[in-house]
């Protein structure tokens, strides 16, 4: 019984030896009939045989090495090869397209939206971009017309316009305020003018929409100034006065009140909270719209004459539009 | 009785869980498919032409080498689908330091060949040839290290010859 037992398992492993010997003289035969399947493949024993002269005539078919040259200048023997389409099989995409989002930054407002399921993504961005030249340089959502231009980008974008972020430009925090610095292009100048007492903000009306700040020297263009000049009178409270420096007489409109009290009567004033402050006036037959921020100041150096008040207002953020 | 049991316990589970695997379903390019694209005008090249030596080897060096740069740009065909999302996307998206490296071109097959008239003179060759890449990105993620990714990615390129 052991013995056949035995005899059965040697037969049964010569066997399965004989098969593991016999398997890639099968593979052979079987790969050109299973993989390919066709009948110009060649097994092994009919490769052909080139004489060295037909090799010889092969590699003279070869055309020689072409030179990849610049778009449009193809000569006969050039080419150019350029990616036409792309398809991920496993891993990473170095061709990848997946950017579903968008964003831009314009002055401190970050827009959002996925470019795919707009229609003219370069019509939304100068759409953005006007809005907020026209604007108070930054978005300045409670604005009706602001607000509405705003709907339409979001129409525009098919809904997915998202304002990530809305940072206000740097102004003056509590404490002293920053030092004036040069004049930006574009943007509304602050700085103090020589020989005038406050902070002057100049807004060159001509080059509306882009309120462009001017030199400091202010000729020329009608120009309007809102200014604290009383930096010294301690009752003016959050009141910013205005003037005008050069250019055509002014009509307050909205915005206005008429300061009276210690710092002096019939004084033009508007009221400033710390952001988004408007105003209009009239210059000859145009009604202009005016925002600005403001902060408190601190104390005034030298050489104003402060009296030690803290109550200075410094200004700045501000632009100016005409209204329709 | 009860090993019968288990057994057809165990296929109840493990069949549904293979039925909900599918596999991610992808256009085989063919021949076929590509010629009922041509562009008007266009000859059809029967049987399609070799390519000169060593043109597609060359095309992968250097996309590899002009990947994530401005040059890029110039080595993606205009018909290619929102290039522009593309070039945005490798800007805003891929590392400044991010290189690629061509591993292993493991395969290519001609889709289609046709001769067209070159606007400037003469006729142009327009070879669409299909093309799988091997390819590794490499770059340094501030927070992550060095990242390595590799990837296989099947590529159609357009090869534009000038034969007269």
């Amino acid at each position: 019984m052991g013995q056949q037992l035995m005899n059965r398992r040697s037969a049964f492993f010569t066997s399965a030896l004989l098969m593991l010997l016999l398997l890639p003289c099968f593979a052979v035969f079987e790969a050109p009939a299973a993989g390919l399947g066709s009948e110009n493949v060649l097994g092994r024993d009919t490769q052909p045989v080139f004489s060295p002269e037909m090799k010889r005539q092969l590699q003279d078919r070869q055309r020689p090495a072409a030179q990849m040259t610049a778009e449009g200048k193809l000569s006969p023997g050039t080419w150019t090869v350029k990616i036409l389409e792309n398809r991920v099989i496993s891993g990473h995409n170095f061709v990848n397209t997946a950017q579903p989002l968008y964003n831009f930054t314009l002055n401190g407002v970050t827009y959002t939206f996925d470019r795919t399921q707009v229609a003219d993504p370069a019509l939304l961005l100068k759409t953005a971009v006007t809005i907020q030249t026209k604007g108070a340089g930054s978005l300045n959502l409670n604005d009706p017309e602001t607000l509405s231009a705003v709907k339409q980008l979001q129409q525009m974008s098919n809904g997915t316009l998202h304002i990530v972020s809305e940072t206000p430009s740097p102004g003056p925090g509590p404490g002293p305020g920053p030092a004036p610095g040069p004049p930006v292009a574009c943007m509304p100048a602050i700085y103090p003018l020589n020989g005038n007492v406050g902070t002057w903000i100049f807004l060159r009306l001509e080059t509306l929409p882009a309120s462009c700040a001017i030199d400091q020297n202010p000729a020329g263009a009608p120009i309007i100034g809102i200014q604290n000049p009383h930096t010294s009178c301690s009752d003016a409270g959050s009141k910013v006065f205005f003037d005008v420096i050069s250019g055509e007489p002014i009509t307050p409109g909205a915005g206005f009140s008429t300061y009276s009290g210690m710092c002096g009567s019939g004084l033009r004033a508007v009221e400033a909270s710390s952001i988004n402050n408007q105003f209009t006036i009239l210059i000859g037959q145009t009604r202009y719209q005016v925002t600005f921020s403001a902060g408190n100041g601190g104390l005034q150096p030298v050489p104003y004459s402060h009296f030690g008040r803290y109550n200075s207002i410094t200004v700045y953020d501000a632009s100016v539009r005409a209204l329709p | 009785m009860k090993k019968y049991l288990m057994v057809f316990i165990l296929l109840l589970i493990a069949l549904p869980g293979q039925a909900q695997e599918m596999r991610q379903w992808s256009p085989i390019r063919s021949k076929a498919h590509a010629t009922a694209k041509l562009p008007p005008g266009a000859k059809p090249v029967e049987p399609s032409q070799p390519l000169p030596s060593g043109t597609l080897a060359r095309a992968a060096q250097e996309i590899a080498a002009s990947w994530n740069s401005p040059d890029f740009k110039k080595l993606v065909s205009g018909n290619f689908y929102d290039q522009q999302r593309l070039t945005d996307a490798m800007n805003t998206e891929t590392a400044k330091d991010a290189r690629l490296k061509v591993l292993n071109s493991h395969s290519a097959s001609m889709l289609n060949q046709t001769i067209v008239p070159d606007p400037q003179g003469g006729h142009l060759r327009v070879s669409n040839v299909s093309v799988i890449l091997e390819t590794r990105a490499e770059f340094n993620d501030p927070k992550q290290g060095f990242i390595s990714a590799p990837g296989t990615n099947e590529m159609v390129m357009e090869v534009v010859e000038k034969i007269d």
